[in-house]
């Protein structure tokens, strides 16, 4: 099947793509204006690739593939490495999170016990899910947050993130898990409770 | 004795990596007769999912 509008004469699906290009580059360069630039150049390479697609889905993806290598370049030349030092610390000052989680016996402690969220087709629709997000993301310690974005958004295996920033294997995943923990504790603690059905995005 | 703590790393370490025999049995020991580990894997799957949706994916849904 081939669409009869191109894309690039298709404002509602452009504009669409567009806001999610610029989420998903601001989250991983935290930096409005570099985004912009990123997501510019993506959809100007978009622009002048010759491509025949069978529908929107594909197309997307194809713009986020492109997208993604520019990110994947830009976070290389700006990080090299990981400063260890930084890194023990961060990981050190992660107690104060398992005493607020865990009991002395290491089970969970019983008011900060993790409840179910709504399924992801629901929380996903949900415009409180999203702002809680981002900014729980955004509150993440440095190396943690960019440890858990390589992994989530660039999709990059834990190997590859371990050689890329000279860390072990074993600090790799500790700091993917200390990013999951905080990132659905914070959002539980911003009120997050998955019951704003009503609001869509 | 399986502790919260030490499930709740494999649950993420499983997103990662798959799990080794025993820490698999491990894993789903402990499930069935903890709450709080079934919320916190709850809670991670709809992180992924998000990660899924921000990368331009369609999440899988399981």
């Amino acid at each position: 099947m081939t669409t009869q509008l191109s894309w690039q004469q298709d404002h509602h699906y452009l504009t669409g793509l567009r806001r999610d290009l610029l989420r998903f580059a601001r989250l991983q360069l935290r930096d409005a204006v570099a985004a912009e630039d990123a997501v510019q150049e993506a959809l100007t390479a978009a622009y002048t690739a010759p491509q025949q697609f069978g529908g929107q889905s594909q197309h997307k993806t194809w713009v986020f593939g492109i997208l993604r290598h520019k990110l994947v370049d830009t976070l290389r030349a700006r990080y090299r490495t990981i400063n260890l030092s930084a890194l023990e610390a961060e990981i050190e000052g992660e107690a104060l999170l398992d005493d607020l989680l865990f009991k002395a016996n290491d089970h969970w402690a019983a008011d900060t016990r993790p409840r179910p969220w709504p399924k992801p087709e629901t929380a996903l629709a949900q415009k409180q899910f999203w702002l809680l997000f981002e900014l729980c993301l955004n509150n993440l310690p440095e190396s943690t947050g960019r440890v858990f974005m390589m992994r989530e958004f660039l999709g990059l295996e834990t190997d590859e993130i371990c050689v890329e920033l000279a860390v072990s294997a074993n600090h790799c995943s500790v700091l993917l898990y200390r990013a999951r923990l905080k990132l659905r504790t914070c959002l539980t603690e911003k009120g997050y409770d998955g019951e704003d059905c009503d609001e869509y995005v | 004795m399986s502790t919260c703590k030490k499930i709740s790393r494999l649950l993420s370490d499983a997103l990662d990596r798959p799990l080794q025999t025993g820490e698999w049995l491990e894993v789903h020991a402990h499930l069935p007769i903890c709450r709080g580990c079934r919320g916190y894997k709850q809670q991670i799957s709809v992180l992924r999912a998000a990660a899924q949706r921000v990368r331009g994916e369609e999440p899988e849904t399981r």
